[in-house]
């Protein structure tokens, strides 16, 4: 049987191309991918499975095709009835797991929190048994220091506490099974949490779901911990990343925000010109309050709004009748990413005058 | 100098134990006189513990230079088990940012493992140097001589290591070492001083020797699911792959109830401890393993190591079979194995060794060519790595052949061992060089071909079938209630 969590990024009314969503899962960020992505509203989902074989992927597609879950046009797949009903099958079934804050793993460093989460849980259990004796789980280094200084800072009984607390609220607010598998990962005192294929034997789910509740559960967690105080805001922060865009890009986004010309900047970082037109494309992606005016002529947006006044779906719009009109490609794109971002309301008026 | 008394003092401190082991004590005043030495002690007898007593009493920097990682990181948690917090693995599989924050720290460090191709890159080299070594550990010497053509080059150049590092006080470690073995760790490690040499008998003779001979794979399943059922618990079950501990867990779990779970190389660090975990909480009947677990386990009770597929050689087989019994009882080993198992083995062993072709290949390639050859193939790395050390393709073909020749040679031993119509412990010892003129085979010894044993009479017969596979989860209630004591006066 085909994979069925694919048809979830698939829409009835839109048509969208394969492999661009699997660019998004494995988080190849290039300025078309994260345009078309933002274009689908799949940018949420980048780099959830950064793993994802392109082979195993178009075998899947071909498969949901094969089964008219999905159908082809010339402009890509869409979503077909069967298809939509297969997905409301799965959403709802028991034996699935499904990501509920796929958002937030562009945000943590996931594998090192998830570690340090399996570190706090037995170091917080054997603390409680006063036991100081035991094989820790973790090897990492930093990360043991890490834990060792936060807890040598702060008061540790209170930490304790409010971690069981919040632990505990988190859990409740699961579905329950959900929650007693992601609690039955965990070791602690005289406790030894079980594999991912035990998991399997024992509840049915995949070991791809099981994985996919650990990390969704985890970043989860870590952001209800992330409310409990500066202690928490403190550790938690060495996981967490504040800024989506890549290191450069910010580099550059800052340099424009702090009033730099473009030709400035490149030449600064030693780059190109079209590099940095790049990065603020990435970040007009991702920045909620990018100051589309600061770059964009008053006169080019009259001209583009006058292009493609009547045609309502920015994605669509033909780069050759501005080019026409000896309109650069960046204004051109620049222009779609915030029309675009206006009619699926993540812009504000302000942002847009 | 450290004394007898003071050692025997540290032992009861550090490890709660009143006496040493064979083969420890010598081993501890040998290092104690300042005289480097090759101690060849079995599994299961603590040969660890002659390096971390070292260190913990003359509080000098140990750097343990160990071939596989899981082992380091068993090390590292052992150490800080028993209080000594300064300890750290410094491996490829350490990320950026912690394979920095362990450089920036190394002075404050009292134990450093390390992989060989780690210690031997130069600027790491050079901080080794800049430090005050007070032991260096060679451990699980013997890849020196058996991994060291095929798998890790980097072990034969331990010696040089070793000299630039101003040839400090050394142990050695083993538990198997023919003679041509021991002679290679001492050619190769100690080209001035001679070591001392500290050896302890390969026999464990509270493990009993048998192998099972099928027809073919279905066959071979068949004995495993009786044998597992038979058997007292916990117990072992090595294979070759991944794939084929996964499948076997489940199978077990299914057909019999067993607690039963699969490690591996390729679980990540939180499934490896709970594997670990499991074990050591006696929740686990059975472990399905590839050769990644075992080294450094120290479970103490376990009563059988089968082998599902054929071991490389005598020497990994003592290895793996020593995991069993190390609390004295009697235990067993048996190793199963069908015909197309041979050639399956002889795949196994010969594939990383390079072909005239590659040879070839590689001798024609351009730079840039070698460059892309070597990125991804274990053979071309391994010629790359011999054109590097200034042997041309001629030398390296003739190495080869002769590489080729020993592993013929040692698959040609293993089929002579599952063979048998006499005493395997004979047999065994005599491979590694030992007298047997004290061994008499008995009924309790082992089983050679053609004859029969009873687990009854060796008293590992499973009288009381307890099962441990729990079919149901714990609700999260219940897991909180367990973790964390007191949880009432918390909330």
């Amino acid at each position: 049987m085909a994979d069925q969590r694919l048809l979830y990024f698939f829409s009835a009314k839109q048509p969208r191309r394969p492999a661009v969503i699997r660019q998004i899962l494995i988080n190849k960020r290039t300025v078309s991918n994260l345009f078309w992505g933002l274009n689908y509203q799949l940018l949420s989902w980048l780099a959830v499975a950064p793993k994802l074989e392109a082979a195993y992927f178009n075998q899947q597609i071909e498969l949901l095709l094969q089964t008219k879950a999905l159908q082809q046009t010339t402009a890509g797949l869409v979503l077909t009835a069967a298809g939509s009903q297969q997905w409301q099958l799965y959403q709802t079934s028991d034996l699935h797991y499904w990501r509920q804050a796929p958002q937030l793993v562009q945000h943590y460093q996931v594998g090192a929190w998830q570690a340090m989460l399996a570190l706090l849980i037995q170091v917080f259990s054997e603390m409680s048994y006063h036991n100081v004796h035991y094989y820790v789980n973790v090897t990492d280094p930093q990360l043991q220091y890490w834990l060792k200084r936060w807890l040598q800072h702060n008061p540790r009984q209170q930490l304790q506490a409010q971690f069981v607390r919040t632990l505990t609220e988190f859990l409740t607010t699961q579905e329950s099974p959900a929650a007693n598998i992601f609690l039955n990962m965990y070791s602690g005192h005289q406790i030894a949490g079980r594999t991912l294929l035990q998991l399997q034997q024992q509840t049915g789910w995949t070991v791809a779901e099981l994985n996919c509740l650990r990390t969704d559960l985890s970043l989860q967690l870590a952001e209800k911990l992330l409310r409990e105080g500066p202690a928490w805001q403190a550790l938690i922060g060495l996981f967490r990343k504040n800024s989506l865009l890549s290191a450069s890009t910010a580099i550059t986004y800052q340099a424009f925000l702090n009033q730099y010309p473009l030709a400035k900047i490149a030449q600064k970082r030693q780059l190109k010109l079209s590099t940095i037109q790049e990065h603020l494309l990435e970040a007009a992606i991702f920045a909620t309050d990018f100051p589309y005016l600061k770059i964009l002529p008053t006169k080019i947006q009259q001209q583009l709004i006058t292009l493609f006044r009547g045609q309502t779906i920015p994605a669509e719009w033909n780069y050759q009748v501005a080019q026409q009109q000896e309109i650069s490609f960046f204004y051109f794109r620049l222009f779609q990413i915030q029309q675009l971002k206006l009619r699926q309301g993540r812009l504000s008026i302000a942002n847009h005058n | 100098m450290l004394t007898t008394t003071e050692l025997t003092r540290g032992l009861k401190h550090y490890f709660g134990y009143d006496k040493f082991k064979p083969g420890q004590i010598e081993t501890l005043t040998a290092l104690a006189r300042q005289q480097s030495t090759v101690a060849v002690l079995p599994t299961g007898t603590g040969k660890s513990l002659c390096y971390q007593l070292y260190g913990l009493l003359t509080k000098q920097l140990v750097l343990v230079v160990s071939p596989l990682i899981s082992l380091m990181q068993d090390q590292v948690k052992e150490l800080k088990f028993i209080g000594e917090h300064q300890a750290a693995a410094l491996t490829s599989m350490l990320s950026g940012r912690d394979k920095s924050f362990v450089l920036r720290h190394l002075n404050e460090y009292h134990f450093i493992f390390i992989s060989p191709e780690m210690a031997l890159q130069p600027d790491i080299m050079q901080r080794f140097k800049a430090l005050k070594l007070g032991l260096l550990v060679i451990d699980e010497a013997h890849c020196i001589s058996q991994w060291g053509p095929d798998f890790r080059p980097d072990y034969l150049q331990l010696g040089k290591l070793r000299q630039a590092l101003g040839q400090p006080l050394t142990l050695a470690l083993t538990a198997t070492a023919t003679p041509q073995i021991k002679k290679d760790i001492c050619q190769l490690l100690f080209t001035a001083a001679q070591p001392q040499l500290v050896q302890q008998s390969i026999d464990r003779p509270n493990i009993f020797l048998a192998v099972e001979s099928t027809a073919n794979s279905s066959e071979k399943n068949a004995v495993l699911l009786r044998l597992v059922q038979q058997l007292k618990t916990p117990g072992l079950i090595y294979f070759t792959s991944r794939k084929a501990t996964e499948k076997f867990a489940r199978l077990l779990t299914e057909k019999t109830g067993l607690s039963a779970a699969a490690y591996h190389a390729d679980l990540n660090q939180q499934e490896r401890f709970a594997v670990q975990q499991q074990f050591m909480l006696g929740n686990l009947d059975v472990v399905c393993a590839t050769s990644a677990f075992g080294m450094g386990i120290n479970q103490k009770d376990v009563r059988y190591v089968i082998h599902y597929h054929l071991p490389t050689d005598l020497e990994s087989y003592l290895q793996e079979i020593g995991r069993a019994g190390r609390d004295g009882q009697q235990s067993i080993a048996i190793l199963l194995y069908s015909p197309e198992d041979f050639e399956r083995q002889r795949q196994l062993s010969f594939a990383s060794l390079p072909a005239l072709a590659e040879l070839k290949n590689y001798q024609a390639a351009t730079r840039q060519q070698r460059q892309i050859l070597t990125e991804n193939e274990l053979t071309y790395q391994l010629i790359d790595f011999y054109a590097h050390q200034g042997l041309n393709i001629k030398q390296q073909q003739e190495m080869f052949a002769q590489r080729h020749q020993q592993k013929a040679s040692q698959l040609r031993t293993l089929q002579t061992y599952l063979t048998l119509t006499t005493c395997r412990r004979k047999f065994l010892c005599q491979y590694f060089g030992e007298t047997t003129e004290h061994l008499k085979h008995t009924a309790a010894c082992c089983q050679p071909v053609g004859q029969t044993f009873d687990l009854r009479d060796l008293n590992l017969q499973c009288e009381h079938v307890e099962r441990k596979a729990s079919v149901v989860l714990p609700s999260y209630q219940q897991l909180l209630k367990k973790l964390f004591a007191d949880q009432s006066n918390q909330l």
